[in-house]
């Protein structure tokens, strides 16, 4: 059965009111607007199955719901799996970015300690090796201090690396003025959305409990909400390459 | 639209269906199972006895025939290499890097005398973290042989041993039927998945699982070249 796109005020990001808030209600709402939402949400949690290819899947339609969140469509996509394959490539390169930029960070900071060790372990015995000593400390402080920070702000602009990997971006990590920009001139909008995902967060974790089997009807679930939230966060937020 | 004709159509009941109405299946997947147990040929066999279950998958598709050793690990020895070839090398450069990391990490840690527990601890991170980023880019080359999956079986035991050296007549075959092959992929991919899971879980039980999966997986392959042999693509015998 064909489902007749309709405007909902709900549904549609583009129909919200102000145009600077994200409501995560809406989102809440729009993960059951679909009348077939059930099988749908299944089927994706099915393909999730699918080893490593599946991922690829289910970001391409999770950028499926945000283009149609966005136009104020309330139908759930279904699977189509060629197009999402293709589709999914964005997000999932996009969001492999800040992880593989804090992993070299880390080597950085690292391989930047191993001279000091090196030189600690010469002048063994001496005065020199007991400031170096103290210096490695220090430093150990500070990398564990960068790092604490570093994986806190990642987990942070994730759902901004994902808007921007939703709107086909595969690198939005070597433009980030953009993303900053419009974190700056929306800080209570970007609040909303990491207090969303959160939620998304834990409602994909519910099935877990559930006897695992649930997990696959929660997390396919959670991302059709979070892929609302994104899509208004993207409303509030503008476009990356005119900013 | 054109109607489908039901032999050529991708249907995951009827890849089941050999559990049900087959006699004996669960003789028959024990068999495989306790064949599978042998060291290197087990996987050999079963891949062997795929290839009688796919030509079952294209004449009497609910027949779970039993594992027949010499015959199996024949024909095993000749389709085995195409099918396993990637899994296979991905499955060496995960193994090589696993033991590079666990000789390096002994070797570092029996030279800490020598290099000071702080420059140890340092060598160690990024031992570790260089073993996790290559873990990653292993991972994702699962990736083609996943999608890959049905038509290099289908390909396979059609007498095409390598086709990861022709892809053309493959491409050509999947662009022509390119909904069939969505679906057979889909299910194929999800067959193979749960069996992953279940031998995650419950590890023991992958022995019987995975000849189960496997059967399954084959006759979706089966299917799938019924598909491509109905739109009479160049090149399909």
């Amino acid at each position: 059965m064909d489902i007749k796109p309709k405007q909902t005020p709900y549904a549609s990001p583009e129909a919200t009111p102000a145009a600077t808030t994200v409501d995560i209600g809406q989102a809440f709402s729009y993960m059951t607007a679909d009348p077939q939402w059930l099988n749908k949400v299944v089927i994706m949690g099915l393909v999730t199955l699918i080893p490593v290819a599946g991922y690829l899947v289910v970001f391409g339609w999770m950028r499926e719901i945000f283009e149609r969140a966005k136009e104020g469509r309330q139908e759930l996509p279904a699977l189509d799996f060629g197009t999402q394959l293709e589709k999914g490539i964005a997000p999932f390169v996009a969001m492999l970015g800040p992880m593989a930029a804090m992993m070299i960070g880390m080597f950085g900071l690292q391989l930047l300690m191993i001279p000091f060790a090196l030189l600690a372990e010469a002048t063994q015995g001496t005065a020199v090796a007991g400031v170096l000593g103290a210096l490695m400390g220090l430093l150990g402080v500070l990398i564990s201090l960068v790092m604490f920070v570093a994986i806190f702000a990642i987990s942070a602009v994730v759902p901004e690396v994902m808007r921007r990997g939703m709107r086909g971006e595969m690198m939005p990590i070597l433009s980030p003025k953009a993303s900053i920009v419009a974190i700056k001139n929306n800080g209570g909008a970007f609040l909303m959305v990491l207090v969303g995902s959160f939620a998304f967060n834990m409602i994909s974790q519910v099935g877990v409990m559930l006897c695992f089997v649930g997990m696959f009807v929660t997390m396919p679930l959670a991302m059709v909400g979070m892929s609302h939230l994104l899509a208004q966060w993207d409303r509030v937020a503008g476009d990356p390459q005119a900013a | 639209m054109s109607e489908e004709k039901p032999h050529s159509r991708i249907d995951i009941n009827q890849a089941t269906a050999i559990f049900e109405d087959s006699q004996g299946w669960f003789k028959s997947a024990w068999v495989a199972a306790l064949n599978a147990l042998i060291p290197f040929l087990g996987p050999v066999v079963v891949i062997g006895w795929g290839r009688a279950l796919y030509e079952h998958g294209l004449t009497e598709p609910n027949q779970l025939t039993e594992v027949a050793f010499e015959r199996d690990l024949n024909i095993g020895k000749d389709t085995a290499p195409g099918i396993l070839g990637w899994p296979a090398a991905l499955l060496a450069i995960d193994g090589l890097r696993r033991i590079l990391v666990w000789g390096t990490g002994l070797l570092l840690r029996q030279l800490t005398e020598h290099l000071g527990p702080d420059l140890l601890v340092q060598l160690e991170v990024l031992l570790y973290g260089g073993s996790r980023l290559a873990s990653w880019a292993v991972t994702l080359l699962w990736i083609p042989w996943v999608l890959l999956l049905p038509e290099l079986v289908r390909r396979v035991y059609q007498g095409d041993a390598f086709p990861w050296q022709n892809p053309g007549p493959s491409m050509l075959a999947i662009k022509m039927n390119l909904d069939g092959y969505q679906k057979v992929v889909v299910m194929s991919g999800i067959v193979l998945g749960v069996s992953w899971i279940v031998s995650g879980v419950f590890g023991w039980l992958a022995l019987f699982v995975a000849p189960l999966a496997w059967a399954v997986l084959v006759h979706l392959a089966a299917q799938w070249h019924r598909v491509v042999a109905d739109h009479g693509v160049p090149g399909t015998v």
